[in-house]
């Protein structure tokens, strides 16, 4: 598996771009809220030691609703599988804001001061995603050398592929990979943490995910 | 003299120091506590709610004027004993299996500073921790989070042992996370779903008024 520690200013985060893609962005962030947030940003800055890593593995198979790897299934569900069609080779990856962040999390949340738990957790998410975001690049460029492209990355706890598959994914990467622990429940610990799965091929494509591929039509997110 | 009008000014801007300044004034001054949380500080957090409610505020917002509130309450607490100060007592937690709490963190801070008693009960929270933690303190509501769709099934099971607790209908229940809905709160049979951190200071106060 490779492992990579990323530089927090590789991530290309800036405070303002991530206090506007959490959603905040109706409110200004200026003033005293701005200052806080631009303190929680410094902090976390010089605690935190992101991570990502991933496995590669040959596709053995791909059906309606799941995918043959390293000698498991691991059951995508039939929204993400049509978009892993075609694959020859998987990269299962994780990626995470690390045990410093949620070391960070977890002095701020026992401070009781909400406002920077809030904003701890909105940055850490960020940061999560930003890991994955790097790992995808990556990983697009050392399959580039060889010609093979890569999809997009598909989660479990999405688009019909359930959370407790997780046990089969990991159960594919070495113990611990940067980190990350499971729940009985299947949830990853530090909690700002991203897995999935992503296809590699010559004749993969990168198509959208989430809300635009998936016509679950109970699914909450969907809800106006 | 103190002009209080600049606390309910300093809770609806979320400015700490300030509400913490004029609260420490008033007191000096001999102002009482009843008439300062309630006169000013409430009234403060009513307006930002009603902000909120509106679309002119923002959940930022919302939570700067709870940690105002929140930093002056902590100053007349002490004052307060025995005056029945709380608005009512609430347990709060995410359900067994469910470790995400910042929905549910944002909900007790909203609810604390708006004068509830809150007792949070932290993450992944079995069945028996909820009913043990309501009958200690004598709660009047089970408030419980899930943001997973597997995890909020477990809810029908704290609502089963309180129903097999003799504490049915004393004691009232309310659910929030992103996945839940009114539905799903009728469905298990809770007193109460809120979307989001001011309708479960609403909905709280409904529950208790009933």
């Amino acid at each position: 598996m490779l492992l990579r520690e990323i530089g927090f200013a590789e991530l290309g985060l800036t405070p303002g771009a991530v206090w506007k893609n959490s959603g905040n962005g109706g409110c200004a962030l200026e003033g005293e809220t701005g200052e806080l947030f631009h303190s929680v940003w410094t902090e976390i800055e010089s605690v935190c030691h992101p991570r990502y890593g991933y496995a590669l593995y040959d596709c053995d198979g791909v059906d309606d609703a799941s995918i043959g790897i390293g000698g498991k299934i691991l059951k995508t569900g039939p929204v993400i599988t049509r978009y892993l069609a075609g694959a020859e080779g998987f990269a299962l990856f994780v990626g995470t804001a690390g045990l410093e962040f949620e070391a960070f999390l977890h002095e701020v949340k026992a401070s009781g001061d909400i406002v920077r738990e809030f904003m701890a957790d909105l940055i850490g998410s960020e940061i999560a995603e930003a890991a994955g975001v790097l790992m995808a690049a990556d990983l697009a460029a050392s399959q580039a050398e060889r010609g093979w492209q890569i999809s997009n990355s598909y989660s479990p706890g999405y688009c019909g592929w359930h959370v407790r598959e997780q046990q089969t994914l990991f159960s594919l990467l070495p113990e611990r990979p940067c980190g990350i622990t499971l729940s009985e429940s299947c949830l990853m610990t530090p909690i700002k943490s991203i897995s999935g799965v992503i296809a590699l091929g010559p004749q993969i494509e990168k198509a959208p995910y989430g809300c635009a591929i998936c016509g679950k039509a109970d699914c909450y997110k969907k809800r106006t | 003299m103190t002009n209080l009008n600049e606390l309910y000014d300093a809770i609806l801007g979320g400015k700490l120091e300030q509400a913490q300044a004029v609260t420490n004034a008033a007191i000096a001054e001999g102002v009482a506590p009843q008439t300062i949380i309630y006169g000013y500080m409430v009234k403060g957090m009513e307006e930002i709610g009603a902000r909120f409610e509106a679309g002119k505020a923002f959940v930022p917002n919302l939570l700067m004027s709870a940690r105002a509130m929140k930093g002056s309450l902590d100053i007349l607490k002490p004052l307060l004993k025995g005056e029945g100060s709380s608005a009512g007592v609430i347990v709060i937690g995410t359900v067994k299996g469910d470790l995400h709490d910042i929905g549910k963190n944002l909900v007790a801070s909203m609810l604390e500073g708006c004068g509830f008693e809150v007792y949070d009960l932290g993450v992944d929270v079995s069945s028996e921790k909820f009913i043990d933690a309501a009958r200690e303190h004598k709660a009047d509501i089970i408030c419980m989070s899930a943001l997973l769709t597997t995890t909020m099934n477990y809810m029908k099971e704290v609502v089963a042992a309180l129903n097999a607790s003799g504490m049915q209908g004393k004691v009232k229940t309310m659910i929030g996370g992103a996945p839940l809905s009114h539905d799903f709160s009728r469905a298990i049979g809770t007193d109460g779903y809120s979307a989001n951190a001011n309708d479960a200071v609403t909905l709280a106060r409904k529950l208790l008024s009933a």
